[in-house]
């Protein structure tokens, strides 16, 4: 495999459907980082991610996975990948034991003591019918199988969504683990931003099939604020200042996206950290530019 | 590959199962009439030798079916419900290779119960005393290769169409049209080949073109020499149509899991 700083480029990949469009994604996910991928459902992250992965076809655009062409170099790289889902995508009629031996002879570099250390260590049976598993040790299975063929770079479409936060904690802490080895990526779509404030280096933001922000986590988290002020002082304030208001009768709420600039052009001004919640819900309003 | 036809052979094991069973107990049903020919109730029976000549055929050219049956059976349509063919998508193999390892566990499965067929012919022979005839492992091998060509049709259309319930109607609406082709087909032979003879197959009772009963044996013995000529002479038609049949399935199928757009 070619040397490569990024495990993933993405340039304007468009996928068009009736009634919904990718419109021109691009990011790039630094190789050894974990990118957070958010936004709304319906917004377009599973849409890029199965581009991605070639699940579906996209209509233009340029996509590169470890260094090669995600298209021509397909079967090399998915010896190299793993793709973790919110659905276990394996029979239930089938068991550990079954999926190492069909795993075990589709990679070549698969290792069936990891897979059974993994079972192990999340107390998964190897003999239990996937059918009567829960959906926490589903993800979990899903994850030891992801884990267990060395693969460089993980790609997860809402992979923590609707589990508890104990096996979400225990699960980002297998991922934390993962990137001790400096060659290996993470790409993460969730809804679930708390998760992404923990544990994410950079972050991608997908509105209706568009890149509003894609960064550092930390560099997107500093620029961003929550203004604070009375509805006379929100009147005050330029709007092109502010992505979007939420005004209520005791004031407003405004986030700002260069929050330097409207501390110095705004003195006195409260301008309070933003979480990537809030950044996520401020832009998906920032058609309406005022809300409740 | 060998990992998804371990997958396919894990997923239907219970079926096989459950075939194999039923092969088995209807096995000792047919060896259990048999010895009360020779001991038994049926040795007195009126008919003996009829009831013996048909459990015979049904034994050798009827329980392939049932070998054939339990070979053909694939959990494709399970990978949609269950999401693998998304998964599929993310291993390191090819369209052509998920699709044939399907078709290569086929083809494996129609040569095993092919074999399991003739060993129950053998069987058959020495439990009723039969003579072994080398057609019957000839007719045993093309209800397979009809099975087996039916099976992988179906298979392209599970890809195709990737829904249970338009691959069920499917399977109806073949079948309908083939019942009625077949019945049709049938009564228009027998109508032509009476007609040749100066009789009239719909003509009123009594009448002078109607057909004498005689006849109808006489058809029906002409009609399965020439069945069984045709079997004999052109089995190689049948293997050349059967195997295009099967490619043009492959191509189909590995076409259909190619579209990724949806």
């Amino acid at each position: 495999m070619a040397a490569y700083e990024n495990a993933i480029e993405i340039k304007g990949l468009t996928k068009h459907f009736d009634g919904f469009t990718l419109d021109n994604v691009s990011f790039t996910v630094p190789k050894g980082s974990i990118m957070g991928f958010i936004g709304q459902n319906g917004a377009g992250k599973s849409t890029t991610i199965n581009s991605l992965l070639g699940i579906i076809k996209a209509d233009s655009g340029e996509m590169k996975m470890l260094g090669l062409d995600a298209v021509k170099d397909e079967i090399a790289i998915k010896r190299d990948i793993s793709a973790v889902f919110d659905e276990l995508p394996f029979h239930e009629q089938l068991n550990a034991r079954m999926l190492n031996k069909i795993l075990s002879n589709i990679y070549s570099s698969w290792d069936s003591d990891a897979f059974f250390g993994y079972l192990k260590r999340f107390a998964l049976p190897e003999k239990k019918k996937f059918g009567k598993f829960s959906k926490g040790m589903k993800m979990k299975l899903q994850i030891a199988a992801a884990l267990s063929h060395k693969a460089k770079l993980l790609i997860m479409d809402e992979a923590t969504t609707g589990l508890d936060p104990v096996v979400r904690s225990e699960i980002l802490d297998i991922f934390m683990e993962y990137l001790q080895d400096e060659n290996n990526s993470i790409l993460m779509s969730s809804h679930i931003t708390s998760d992404l404030e923990k544990i994410a280096d950079s972050v991608t933001f997908i509105d209706r099939g568009r890149i509003l922000i894609s960064g550092y986590k930390d560099d997107i988290l500093a620029s961003h604020g929550i203004m604070k002020c009375t509805k006379e002082d929100y009147a005050a304030v330029s709007r092109e200042d502010f992505i979007s208001a939420r005004v209520t009768e005791f004031g407003a709420e405004l986030l700002v996206s260069d929050r330097n600039a409207c501390e110095r052009k705004y003195s006195g001004a409260v301008i309070d950290n933003a979480t990537l919640d809030d950044i996520m819900v401020y832009y998906v309003n920032r058609g309406k530019k005022e809300w409740k | 590959m060998k990992g998804l036809i371990y997958k396919e052979l894990f997923l239907s094991i219970k079926f096989r199962i459950i075939s194999l069973s039923a092969y088995a107990l209807l096995f000792i049903m047919c060896v259990l009439v048999r010895i009360s020919s020779v001991c038994g109730n049926v040795a007195d029976m009126e008919g003996r030798d009829m009831l013996l000549s048909t459990i015979f055929q049904v034994m050798a050219l009827g329980f392939p079916f049932i070998l054939y049956a339990s070979a053909f059976t694939v959990q494709v349509l399970n990978d949609e419900k269950c999401r693998f063919r998304q998964y599929s998508h993310t291993l390191p193999l090819t369209e052509k290779q998920i699709v044939g390892s399907v078709y290569l566990l086929y083809l494996i499965l129609f040569g095993a119960a092919t074999l399991a067929g003739w060993v129950n012919y053998f069987i058959a022979c020495a439990i009723f005393g039969e003579d072994i005839d080398l057609k019957y492992l000839l007719y045993i091998a093309i209800i397979g290769l009809f099975v087996f060509v039916a099976s992988c049709i179906h298979l392209s259309n599970t890809y195709r169409f990737r829904n249970p319930k338009v691959c069920a109607a499917m399977i109806a609406a073949v079948c309908i049209v083939g019942y009625l082709g077949i019945a049709f087909g049938f009564i228009g032979l027998m109508y032509i080949y009476f007609k040749d003879r100066g009789y009239d197959l719909f003509a009123e009772e009594g009448s002078e073109k109607e057909v004498p009963d005689a006849m109808f044996s006489d058809f029906a013995n002409d009609f399965f020499a020439n069945l069984r000529w045709v079997g004999t002479h052109f089995c190689w038609l049948f293997a050349i149509a059967g195997a295009a049949l099967v490619y043009l399935s492959y191509r189909r199928s590995v076409k259909a899991l190619g579209r990724r757009g949806s």
